[in-house]
């Protein structure tokens, strides 16, 4: 969906993980292995051939489908926001144990949107998170 | 941002979420909980210090809780290969942590050989060859947690009711026909990899494999749920719910699965050197019966590489008195505990292509530690 300059537009999300955030967001539409697909010092995405390689994620609103792969991604979660490399929200369109655990531990804000979320949002849209009333809100188009 | 201290709140919260996330009305007791992410080479640091804050909180389990396997020995013989003493010092915190909340440092992904475990009993187990084990063979209810769910099901007692835990979801989905005669271990691996990749987390059930001891059984399942998030597998004549989940299987086979398929499967997994440099045997680690017949098998004979076996400081302990563990040493074999095949000496010792006869290990040491194994039958990585 084209929001064209300055658009904005919002959409209700279940809280997961209640928090609020604000942010540059980073949108992936593959799901995302924690562990060994994301280096949990410096933040960036690694995985071989993945959609959003050699993104950032911190302190970034982090959006994808849901997680994949080993358990141990949740600690890699917790890694992330000890090193300060942590994403400041995480949105995902469906539930995935391994991302919910890890930011119950980590403290990191998780809201699950509706499917075509991921179809109208793109990496350096201004997302705020408000995990407590379930909104999210998108800005295209940095003043 | 500030991280929070672990608490027994976040462990009711970690709860609370996958209930909500799952869709699941309540929770459900349970029996006993084993908790995976032990090894400091796969939860490095912050894995280590979240257990120890959680640890230091003063949460305590309230069941049974055992442990996954670490990647080093941390015993009296911890340093006979010369691992990094910062790596050993690193995997003793971690079991020290654990064990300070109440869990018992049985360091292996075979708990059912540690504690009975009953028919029907609801249970959070992580390591997914275990939870394949306890809902197949044992008949036992967990879903396929993480270390983190585990403990957190440990110290509050419950775990969300739902999937493997509801009987509905028990039922197998499709029927999975087997014609290919008698199996060893290592195709009996292909087999189940074979099973997890057609099947992902759908329930099966399998017949026409025949007889079928605890190792086939257990290679079989723990390549499944390597493949795929495989929790149950029905097997005729083996496992524990086979008659009635029989009854209620499709009539019709949804795959037949042949010899030519099986092998096939056998050598994607197997980077097949004609020269291995090792043995590696015990994944999911051996039982006491089957040190007993590696024993019987061997019995005086040399053999002509480095032979690791992986099991349980219980096991193990078990297997010296019997006197199977002495047999298997003076035949050159090295027994290791607290430890996998994923361990962290085979780097240490320079060693490249072991064989092995787990289907499971094969994909580990060839995608997580980029190694060249061979997937062969115990007899055949022991150069009979």
């Amino acid at each position: 969906m084209d929001l064209g300059r300055g658009g904005r537009f919002s959409v209700k999300a279940k809280a997961i993980v209640g928090g609020r955030a604000e942010g540059e967001s980073v949108c992936s539409p593959q799901p995302i292995t924690f562990f060994g697909g994301v280096d949990p010092k410096t933040g960036e995405v690694v995985e071989e051939g993945h959609a959003i390689r050699g993104e950032r994620i911190g302190g970034k609103v982090l959006v994808f489908p849901c997680g994949k792969g080993s358990t141990v991604g949740s600690y890699v979660l917790y890694a992330l926001a000890k090193n300060g490399s942590g994403p400041a929200a995480i949105v995902n369109t469906s539930f995935d144990a391994i991302v919910a655990t890890g930011c119950v531990v980590s403290g990191i804000p998780l809201l699950l949107a509706p499917g075509h979320f991921l179809k109208r949002v793109k990496t350096g849209d201004m997302i705020k998170v408000d995990g407590e009333r379930g909104r999210i809100e998108v800005s295209r188009g940095k003043a | 941002m500030k991280v929070p201290k672990p608490s027994y709140e976040t462990m009711e919260k970690i709860i609370e979420v996958l209930r909500y996330g799952s869709g699941a009305k309540g929770c459900v007791p349970i029996k006993s909980a084993h908790v995976s992410g032990v090894s400091y080479a796969n939860i490095k640091e912050a894995g280590m210090e979240f257990l120890e804050d959680v640890a230091k909180s003063g949460v305590k389990v309230k069941v049974a809780t055992t442990t996954n396997p670490g990647c080093a020995e941390i015993g009296a013989r911890s340093n006979r290969y010369g691992l990094d003493k910062e790596l050993i010092e690193n995997q003793r915190r971690i079991v020290r942590a654990l064990e300070k909340i109440g869990a018992e440092a049985t360091l292996t992904c075979t708990p059912y050989e540690c504690r009975r475990v009953g028919f029907g009993e609801h249970v959070a187990w992580a390591e997914s060859s275990a939870v394949a084990y306890a809902n197949s063979v044992l008949g036992a209810r967990s879903n396929r947690e993480s270390g983190i769910s585990a403990l957190a099901s440990a110290v509050t007692g419950k775990t969300p009711l739902y999937g493997m835990h509801v009987a509905k979801n028990r039922v197998p989905k499709a029927r999975v026909e087997v014609e290919a005669g008698e199996l060893d271990e290592a195709r009996m691996g292909a087999l189940g990899y074979l099973l997890g990749a057609k099947l992902g987390s759908e329930v099966a059930f399998l017949s026409g494999v025949g007889r079928c001891d605890k190792t086939k059984i257990k290679c079989l399942l723990a390549a499944a749920s390597t493949a795929a998030p495989v929790s149950l597998v029905h097997v005729e004549g083996v496992t524990a719910e086979e008659e009635w989940a029989g009854k209620l299987a499709p009539r019709r086979a949804e795959h037949t699965i042949g010899m030519e398929e099986i092998e096939e499967q056998r050598e994607k997994l197997s980077f097949d050197s004609a020269d291995p440099d090792c043995a590696l045997i015990g994944c999911p680690h051996l039982s006491l019966e089957e040190l007993a017949r590696l024993a019987e098998e061997n019995s005086g004979r040399k053999f002509g590489k480095p032979a690791f076996l992986f099991t349980s400081r219980r096991v193990a302990e078990l297997a010296r008195r019997k006197g199977y563990a002495g047999k298997l040493e003076r035949s050159g074999a090295s027994i290791l505990v607290d430890t996998c095949v994923m361990w962290s000496g085979l780097g240490r010792l320079g060693l490249e292509r072991p064989a092995t006869n787990s289907a499971k290990a094969c994909f580990y040491l060839r995608n997580a530690m980029g190694l060249k194994p061979k997937l062969c039958s115990a007899r055949d990585c022991l150069g009979a």
